[in-house]
């Protein structure tokens, strides 16, 4: 299977995660670690960059949706950004840019968050 | 039972003997037979049937058969002792009651016969002791069988004591008998001697100690007869019964021979014990390597045996195990010492050879500074390595600095590859479990799956459906159905629950449940749709979602009433025309506080004929080519718009056709699933009509 790859950088008081390669059902334990990593550290704002990412199943966006919850229970969010087109068509169809935001740039996630 | 009645026998056996004890005694302390041939010859006889007795039934309750042959050899030590100082004893009462040889025959007094009674009962106790001892060890780790020499042995023995008495003065022309008895005898204890192979399987330590039994045994065993030639042992032991006498100094004779062949023995053993232990460690650590490769069930108990055998190959003081689990190294299979001091030294060896480049460590350091109480000298390190994969490593831990050679750290190292190899085996076979358990779990899934989803779709006037469902091995949680509202009205639903295996079948099962109940009350797609969003947030966890089209299809008017919930967009071909129907909504189980009733949107359309309606989930536009590129929409819409006019049926074979020819090259990972509608009032009406 392809792989995924997640790893966490730091920028300002927000946590930016880039993902990479593909997400489902056996490599979402790998994002969820990060996220359960960040709570665990009150880390609350997250942005997840999707540039690299190939393919996401409906496995990996349970992982937001269980994550985004616990992040906004604590003022905190978890934004989206730059996803490619092929991604972005899988969280636009079951509704996700009507709950989560979901941004064409990491720069206006950040911004959203400073506002 | 069976025990019991062992054990009356046993218990009577001992009080019949104890009674000819009690016989034997009482004769020789009140029948004065002395100088009566006739009595003396039943006072011999007595005493040689009850020698005989004891000794068959010492042999028959497997008198010290457990014991390990230099207990035996070194019992003996105690036994002459015990003799020895029972004739030092006899010559001090001598002196002190100022009683004389002479005092003891031919008419000893009440006093003198007691002790001659007990004096010679340690002689006897001894003697028979001894010979029953002996036995255990001639019979040891032989071969072949040595019956008839132990047995000619024996005979001459019995026969030269028996034939002692010639050996008396008034006797003399007879002597010759004696004579060629005790000769026989003692050539036959010789040879018996020299069945002593157990020697050979002695360790270096137990060899050191045997040479210097033996040499203690000899010293002793002499003494003893140089004693047996003096006049107060002589006449208090003769007075008492020439067989006895002569057969308790055969018996010494015997442990002298044998000591003697033991002592020389193991000194021609001794310079090459050490190899012959190292070789004899090495046999059998071939068994207890297979013995590892066995266990490779159980890996609590596999590391167990690792650590038991490691002990006994390594001649180590202790041992344990440091494994990588997971990244992170944990320390198992502690033996000897505790868990603490284990971790503290592996730690102290790590920090000393980073990468473990070192394998032996002598622990001084570490005694004088960090750990003070350690017992602990020094420890080698072998790596637990299968398949150039690490897995941790051995720790062989000594109370001394005793250096190891090539062949001590080949042997270690060897033990140490089998150990991982078996280690190895048993994480693989675990991983195997593992995988049949699940798969047997997917097994049920997909049954269960099957089972939910219709097998044909229905049968309908006006309308044509067909209707297919591909599972994934891997359980995708598809699910579509169908539901009569009313007389006119039928209910379609197709859902993708996220996720995959049995908790995805369990969800469909459950969501089956709740469409079944709630058709029956509902009529509309929107209605429904945010009920089933109401009851799933009690089934559904945070990361689980669904996604489903709801449509209702009036049979009389065509008019098809439909509510999306984040699902794949349904295709009407109408004209020749693609359109998708893709009104506003979310996913269900997305959100509970009212967001997907307010997003959820319903629309309304009347199918003409020939129309055809395409519901699906995202397995057939997902499926992949070798290059996993998707099949995606495009194709999708192509195929439908060219096979517009062929029937649902017709449509869904060439569908599959043209999927499976995409996705040849590569594996199915999610259920693909759909149905085809098409609208055909007029015409079915001509038929029919």
């Amino acid at each position: 299977m392809a792989d995924f790859n997640a790893k966490v950088r730091v920028f300002e008081d927000l946590n930016i995660i880039d993902v990479k390669g593909y997400l489902d059902a056996h490599t979402a334990p790998e994002l969820e670690n990060e996220l359960t990593n960040l709570i665990k550290s009150n880390k609350y704002k997250v942005v997840v960059n999707f540039k690299e990412l190939e393919y996401i199943s409906s496995a990996g966006l349970g992982v937001f949706m269980a994550y985004i919850e616990s992040m906004r229970e604590n003022n905190g969010d978890i934004k989206l950004a730059e996803m490619k087109p092929g991604v972005y068509s899988i969280f636009d169809l079951l509704g996700f840019p009507l709950l989560y935001d979901i941004f064409p740039s990491e720069e206006e996630a950040i911004n959203k968050f400073k506002q | 039972m069976q025990n019991s009645i062992n054990t009356i026998t046993e218990n009577k056996r001992f009080q019949f003997l104890l009674f000819f004890f009690a016989v034997i005694a009482i004769f020789q302390i009140f029948i004065p037979y002395k100088g009566i041939v006739f009595l003396e010859i039943i006072n011999e006889v007595l005493i040689l049937s009850f020698t005989a007795l004891f000794v068959l039934n010492l042999i028959l309750i497997e008198f010290k058969k457990k014991y390990h042959p230099l207990k035996i050899t070194s019992s003996f030590l105690a036994a002459f002792g015990l003799l020895l100082m029972s004739i030092i004893v006899l010559n001090i009462t001598m002196n002190v009651f100022g009683i004389s040889h002479s005092d003891f025959s031919p008419s000893p007094g009440l006093f003198e016969k007691i002790i001659i009674l007990l004096f010679n009962s340690v002689i006897f106790v001894v003697s028979v002791y001894v010979l029953v001892s002996l036995r255990e060890l001639f019979y040891l780790r032989t071969v072949k069988n040595i019956n008839t020499y132990y047995n000619a042995m024996i005979v001459f023995i019995v026969l030269a004591s028996v034939t002692s008495v010639f050996n008396e003065e008034a006797y003399k022309e007879y002597n010759f008998i004696y004579l060629a008895f005790t000769v026989n005898a003692i050539i036959l204890i010789f040879l018996n001697s020299l069945r002593i192979s157990w020697i050979a399987f002695l360790r270096v330590k137990q060899k050191r100690q045997l040479l210097l039994v033996s040499v203690i045994l000899v010293v002793l065993s002499i003494i003893i007869l140089i004693q047996t030639t003096d006049e107060n042992f002589q006449s208090a032991s003769k007075s008492f019964s020439y067989f006895l006498h002569n057969f308790n100094n055969l018996i010494i004779i015997n442990v002298m021979i044998y000591s003697f062949v033991i002592f020389f023995t193991t000194l021609f053993h001794l310079p090459t014990a050490e190899v012959f232990d190292k070789k004899s460690r090495e046999v059998s650590s071939m068994q207890y390597f297979s013995k590892l490769i066995n266990q490779a069930l159980d890996s609590k108990e596999l590391i167990h045996t690792i650590s038991d055998l490691g002990i006994e190959i390594g001649g180590s003081d202790a041992i344990f195990l440091n494994l990588d689990l997971d990244g992170d190294s944990k320390v198992i299979g502690v033996k000897n010492l505790s868990d603490s001091d284990a971790n503290k030294i592996a730690a102290y060896t790590n920090s000393l050879t980073p990468g473990f480049g070192v394998n032996y460590v002598v622990l001084k350091e570490f005694n004088n500074k960090q750990h003070p109480e350690n017992r602990f000298a020094s420890v080698y390190i072998a790596a637990l390595k299968s398949y150039a994969k690490l897995h941790g490593h051995l720790y062989f831990l000594k109370y001394s600095e005793i250096s190891l050679d090539e062949e001590d750290k080949k042997m270690l190292e060897t033990f140490a590859d089998y150990s991982a190899i078996a280690l190895e085996n048993s994480y693989l076979l675990r991983e195997s479990i593992e995988k049949e358990r699940l798969e047997k779990e997917l097994d049920v899934a997909r049954k269960m799956q099957m089972s939910i989803v219709p097998a044909e779709a229905p049968k309908l006037r006006n309308a044509e459906i067909s209707c297919s469902f591909i599972p994934a091995f891997e359980v995708g949680g598809d699910y579509y159905d169908f539901f009569t509202l009313s007389e006119n009205k039928l209910g379609i639903i197709i859902a993708d629950v996220s996720g995959k295996g049995i908790s995805a079948a369990f969800i469909m099962a459950e969501l089956r449940g709740i469409f079944e109940s709630l058709t029956k009350l509902k009529q509309e797609p929107k209605d429904i749709l945010i009920f089933v969003n109401q009851i799933l947030n009690r089934i559904l966890d945070r990361k689980s979602f669904i996604s489903a089209v709801f449509a209702v299809l009036d049979l009389e008017t065509g008019e098809l009433v439909l509510s999306r919930a984040g699902h794949c967009p349904p295709v009407l071909l109408s004209n020749g025309v693609i359109n998708l129907i893709r009104p506003e909504g979310i996913a269900l189980g997305m959100n509970y506080q009212g967001k997907f009733d307010g997003f959820l949107e319903e629309v309304k359309f009347t199918l003409k004929d020939d129309d055809l309606l395409f519901l699906y989930t995202d397995g057939v536009t997902e499926s992949k080519n070798s290059t996993l590129e998707d099949f995606g929409e495009n194709r999708l819409y192509e195929i439908i718009k060219n096979y517009g006019d062929c029937s649902p049926d017709e449509i869904t074979n060439k569908l599959i056709k043209e999927i499976t020819i995409f996705s040849e090259n590569n594996s199915q990972h999610d259920d693909i699933s759909f149905i085809i509608l098409k609208w055909n009032k007029n015409k079915t009406g001509e038929i029919n009509g």
